[in-house]
């Protein structure tokens, strides 16, 4: 049986071209993956019409939103409100995770209570260190390359079956592993290593759950 | 205030003070933070300063325990 699966890749600044470029990987993955229906919304194509569209028609069973967030929404192009306490209902019966800023606070646990299985996300702000000099070129910038492997390994884990609680523990190693191995002299010109391993660390902290620790896509 | 927090502050200072001050970190939305900014946060005791103090020490922790 295929699985389905929604992606939201907004691209209209540097933090969005960021995320944009961490789930490259995944959405060519999946492209080729029979077993898995991959539903992308990408660029100025992500608003909330389209996105609710997305939900009713495919019903996905994993969403994966990147964008920016607070702790009442998550956005797409243009900080156009995608998800909120109004449409939440229509992630009932899905795992979601967002790559976004505070809204696992709130609407996290709004999303519980609405009937989703599981809700992903940060409870603070997601913290990246960026090379001032590759903002322009986010998959050339090394800086960026740790907070791309704990994003990775997060969707990854989901997306291959791993339950929501296993997920969390491996993106958590993944971090960890970061914040002990990242980074020598030789390969920071900006003296930035100390910086990238205390946002890992608050990634680390603040990334967490609500809901079913034993779910799985 | 208690003791315990004040020597993690202490702690936390130091490590940032040798930092280049205006090296900056994105939070989200459309901000960025300095070092120089971090470390105001710290000194006024803010719930983002007192938050960076737990997450700054839980790193020095994960560094501790070795790769």
């Amino acid at each position: 049986m295929t699985k389905k699966f929604l992606i939201t890749r907004p691209k209209y600044d540097i933090a969005t071209s960021y995320l944009y470029d961490f789930s490259e990987g995944i959405t060519k993955l999946l492209r080729k993956t029979k077993d898995i229906h991959i539903t992308s919304i990408e660029l100025s194509d992500v608003n909330r019409k389209n996105f609710e569209n997305a939900l009713n028609k495919e019903t996905p069973k994993l969403i994966f939103l990147n964008g920016h967030g607070d702790r009442n929404s998550v956005l797409g192009h243009q900080d156009a409100v995608i998800l909120d306490k109004n449409n939440v209902k229509l992630a009932k019966d899905s795992i979601t995770y967002a790559l976004a800023c505070d809204s696992l606070e709130d609407l996290g646990k709004i999303a519980i209570t609405e009937g989703a299985i599981a809700y992903i996300g940060y409870r603070a702000k997601f913290m990246i260190v960026r090379d001032p000099s590759r903002t322009s070129s986010p998959s050339k910038d090394k800086n960026a390359l740790p907070f791309k492997k704990a994003c990775n390994s997060m969707i990854n884990a989901l997306v291959f079956g791993n339950t929501v609680e296993k997920s969390i523990e491996l993106t958590k190693k993944e971090y960890v592993h970061s914040i002990k191995s990242y980074g020598t002299s030789k390969d920071d010109p900006y003296g930035d290593v100390p910086l990238i391993r205390f946002a890992l660390a608050w990634d680390l902290e603040f990334l967490d759950f609500e809901g079913n620790p034993n779910a799985s896509f | 205030m208690n003791e315990n927090f004040s020597i993690k502050k202490e702690l936390v200072l130091e490590r940032f003070k040798t930092l280049n001050p205006e090296s900056k970190i994105s939070i989200g939305g459309h901000k960025e933070v300095t070092v120089r900014e971090l470390i105001q946060h710290v000194e006024s005791e803010d719930e983002f300063g007192r938050n960076i103090v737990k997450v700054q020490i839980k790193m020095l922790q994960v560094l501790a325990q070795g790769v």
